[in-house]
């Protein structure tokens, strides 16, 4: 019964975790670590969790794509460095990170905190202290930018010629 | 033929500290920091990213330091530093109509919606040198930065939709070529110059990727020349747009699209008139360009280059080298151009050497024939 239910809750699952990873990849190393440290000083379990790699951090690169005129013909813009790991917690949840970059410490950190908040007894943990305050970190400097940026929009207009007129 | 030489050691070692010395300069100047050129020097950073076809920030700023500012030096490292990382993935083509917006403009549309943003630009610029900045501090800038809200009506502007300029409003009339998909485009492999040797004839996805990593002066006097009446095709910019769209990759071992972050990028699309054709009304075309970072010069080149190499899919003459694809293709590279040109201050003693008796040989016969021809006449007195 219960791989059932977890069988239903999968596509669920998949777009809370596109949420949670593409919150993650975009902090900062130190916005990670020290709410891990702190969080660590008050959950022992945590502080000592047990997890072993399937894939140790490793970095590589990334051919990224566009289309021709935004929507035409694939090409092949460019390369973008990239960092991977994967871990599996005891409970046998397996944590994944993709990110940006070359920094391996995030990217296992990422891999880790992947792995729990798909435990049911980590999950809501994870999520108040990570992925929520950074989230809506994230969603304020952006709309922050967007205002600064709001003020350069311009009003051209078009003088009318002395013969037309 | 290149014949290597050896020995030399000493003297090439004590070249490089003597490089090493002159990249710090003196040393009661402070040191410039990776953060610095990165935060600073931003549009280096862009250009050595776009040309050494690697986005990473922190490996172009430390590229341009140890270049001591070389930026094709710089693009050198990058190449070669790429070359020693696994490809892991390639991304799913980016979205750039969902781009965060830092800029943009359209040239042919006064009013468009989500309006013109103009960033920040040098456009409007006087071009007067700001000797304030001859001095270091913060002084400046809490001046001059304060915004002012005067003229932006709707200060939430850039949150409304931005549609496409061409793709969307022009595209509504008819009036603009459609940009093509190949029919079956799963199994439509995309070129990729960096795993197959170019061999022409080309697609026009290896030219694009071939414009975007080809080096910024020549792409912007190929496009300039465009401009000047070699392969006239008068070219407005539909639009330009700066800003970061996210990279998104499939993961096999997931199964489904996760985002990895952020990329800055710029994209110009311009549109070309064109008379039309025995198949095809009278419309516009277009010319695409992507540069990786900040770079509108480069954006706006690759778009006039890449519509000049469609003149063959246009059914236009042949007449220009920037629509000549074996030649702008084979030139553009400046790591493979300045490879070529610079090798030849290396040691070719024996190269020359052979070359040097070619001509002493050549001499002697010319002299021997000179001589035979001359004792004859002297006979004949």
């Amino acid at each position: 019964m219960a791989d059932v239910s977890r069988q239903l809750d999968q596509k669920d699952t998949n777009s809370e975790r596109q949420k949670w990873l593409s919150v993650l990849a975009r902090c900062s190393l130190n916005d990670l670590q020290q709410r891990w440290d702190k969080l660590t000083k008050s959950e022992a379990d945590l502080s000592n969790l047990p997890y072993r790699f399937l894939r140790k951090a490793e970095t590589g690169l990334v051919m990224v794509r566009g289309r021709a005129g935004g929507d035409g013909q694939q090409f092949n813009l460019g390369e973008v460095s990239v960092t991977r790991c994967t871990v599996c917690l005891d409970s046998d949840h397996i944590g994944y990170a993709y990110i940006r970059g070359r920094d391996h410490k995030k990217a296992e950190l990422i891999a880790v905190l992947d792995a729990l908040l798909q435990t049911n007894r980590w999950s809501k943990k994870i999520r108040n202290t990570f992925v929520t305050p950074l989230a809506s970190l994230q969603q304020k400097v952006k709309q922050d930018r967007k205002s600064q940026i709001a003020t350069s929009k311009v009003d051209f207009f078009t003088m009318v010629r002395g013969e037309d007129a | 033929m290149y014949v290597a030489v050896k020995g030399g050691e000493k003297a090439i070692k004590n070249a490089h500290r003597l490089l090493a010395e002159k990249r710090r300069g003196p040393k009661e100047i402070p040191e410039l920091s990776i953060a610095q050129i990165k935060e600073q020097l931003s549009l280096s950073v862009s250009r050595v990213m776009a040309e050494g076809s690697l986005f990473d920030e922190d490996l172009a700023a430390l590229a341009i330091k140890q270049a001591r500012g070389d930026l094709i030096e710089a693009i050198f490292l990058i190449r070669a530093y790429r070359t020693t990382l696994p490809r892991l993935a390639y991304s799913l083509p980016i979205r750039t109509d969902r781009m965060t917006v830092e800029r943009r403009v359209s040239a042919t549309y006064k009013d468009l919606p989500g309006g013109q943003i103009l960033g920040p630009t040098f456009d409007y610029t006087h071009r007067l040198l700001d000797f304030d900045l001859m001095e270091t501090g913060d002084g400046n800038l809490s001046e001059k930065s304060e915004p002012d809200t005067g003229e932006s009506q709707d200060s939430k502007a850039s949150e409304t939709e931005m549609p496409r300029v061409l793709g969307g409003l022009l595209n509504n009339e008819g009036l603009i070529q459609a940009e093509k998909l190949p029919e079956n485009e799963e199994e439509h492999p995309v070129g990729d110059l960096t795993r197959e040797p170019l061999e022409f004839p080309v697609d026009r996805d290896q030219r694009l990727q071939n414009l975007a990593r080809g080096d910024e002066g020549f792409i912007l006097s190929l496009g300039y020349s465009t401009q000047r009446g070699y392969a006239r095709n008068h070219a407005f910019v539909g639009e330009i747009r700066l800003g970061t769209v996210s990279i998104e990759i499939l993961p096999p071992e997931l199964g489904f699209t996760i985002d990895i972050g952020d990329l800055e990028i710029t994209e110009c699309e311009t549109v070309n008139q064109f008379q039309g054709s025995k198949t095809e009304p009278p419309q516009f075309t277009r010319g695409y360009g992507l540069v990786f970072g900040q770079n509108e010069r480069k954006a706006i080149s690759m778009a006039l280059v890449d519509r000049a190499l469609r003149a063959k899919e246009m059914g236009e003459d042949i007449v220009a080298p920037a629509q000549d694809e074996e030649f702008v293709m084979s030139h553009s590279d400046n790591i493979q151009a300045t490879g070529f040109v610079e090798h030849i201050k290396l040691p070719h003693y024996v190269d020359f050497q052979a070359e040097l008796g070619l001509v002493r040989r050549m001499r002697e016969e010319q002299q021997d024939a000179h001589q035979q021809q001359a004792q004859p006449q002297q006979a004949a007195e």
